[in-house]
């Protein structure tokens, strides 16, 4: 075995993850290469100094918020579809009410008409608009 | 409720009590991981919840899992990367590396926070995110090679190299703030 394979397999051979037969040209590498050992004793302190890893305990408060963050957003949505669902049926329904109904004269239906669709036109644009500008937003994942 | 009753909650019934006890038994996990990405707490806990929200929306959609975390972590990796990004726009990564070599020089302060733990955290933030993340996975979960490369789906052999690579990188970095 040469100093480089040696070398490379040395954090294997202090993890203990060498096969008996790669654990034994390591060692006898090692007992006569005074070079590899001295860098099997600097990985040897790194690895100790590595043990030290830690991280800060999370709050029990930050640990609940995970997933009320989730639970929230789905009944956030949900009230969301049911006011628009809601307010967008009462809006077709009032608009067909208006057309349908007898004594107001063709001339203002045509009107109300003309505001319903020049909404929805409007809309329809804007949203068309938002997602080309979207594409080439340099800021979109800015948080707001 | 185990965590295979959680998963059969999550997937067959859509029960969001399944997903509510996944969260409980990952969230401490998924936080130190977060925290071995991202430079601090808060970033963790934002990176953790918009993993949880993404896995939580993307659940319904599979049909099976049998373990629910090394699925969520490639979520949850993903997410700290993409954070990771944004902040190197913002060029916080320069002014934390210079608070950083700032703090590292000033030992007596550090002393006082148990000097030795806090100058290998340090240390740990200056790497490479693929550098940091094996490295916690070995020192801090205490994962063998093998369970490294299930968890990571790399070859055995990539995390042998990608590890010796990784506590080379953290000696030099120890090294030139003046610690070795």
């Amino acid at each position: 075995m040469n100093c480089t394979t040696c070398q490379q397999r040395l954090s294997a051979f202090l993890d203990g993850e060498l096969n008996a037969d790669e654990a034994r040209d390591v060692n006898e590498h090692l007992i006569r290469c005074e070079t590899c050992r001295a860098e099997h004793d600097r990985l040897a302190e790194t690895l100790a100094k590595l043990d030290l890893i830690s991280f800060e305990e999370p709050e029990d408060r930050v640990l609940k918020n995970l997933w009320k963050s989730p639970y929230t957003r789905l009944q956030r949505n949900a009230g969301l579809a049911m006011v628009i669902g809601g307010y967008a049926t009462l809006l077709l329904y009032g608009l067909f009410e208006f057309l349908r109904a007898g004594q107001i004269p063709v001339f203002p239906k045509i009107a109300g008409m003309a505001v319903f669709t020049g909404f929805a036109l409007l809309l329809l644009l804007s949203i068309r608009e938002r997602m080309w500008t979207r594409q080439a937003d340099r800021y979109k994942e800015v948080k707001r | 409720m185990d965590e295979s009753t959680a998963l059969h909650l999550c997937l067959a019934e859509k029960d969001p009590r399944g997903f509510e006890f996944l969260v409980e038994k990952y969230g401490r996990e998924a936080h130190y991981h977060a925290q071995g990405f991202l430079r601090n707490t808060a970033d963790a806990a934002d990176a953790c919840q918009e993993a949880f929200a993404k896995a939580y929306a993307a659940l319904p959609r599979m049909k099976r899992l049998d373990r629910f975390y090394p699925w969520f972590y490639t979520i949850l990796k993903n997410t700290c990367f993409n954070m990771l990004k944004r902040q190197k726009r913002t060029l916080q990564y320069a002014e934390d590396t210079a608070a950083l070599h700032r703090a590292v020089s000033k030992p007596d302060q550090i002393a006082q926070q148990n000097e030795e733990k806090m100058v290998v955290k340090e240390t740990l933030s200056l790497l490479k995110a693929d550098h940091r993340e094996i490295l916690v996975l070995r020192h801090f979960n205490g994962f063998s090679y093998d369970e490294m490369a299930e968890f990571l789906a790399i070859p055995k052999g990539t995390v042998m190299s990608r590890l010796h690579a990784a506590r080379k990188a953290f000696r030099a970095e120890y090294e030139r703030s003046g610690r070795g």
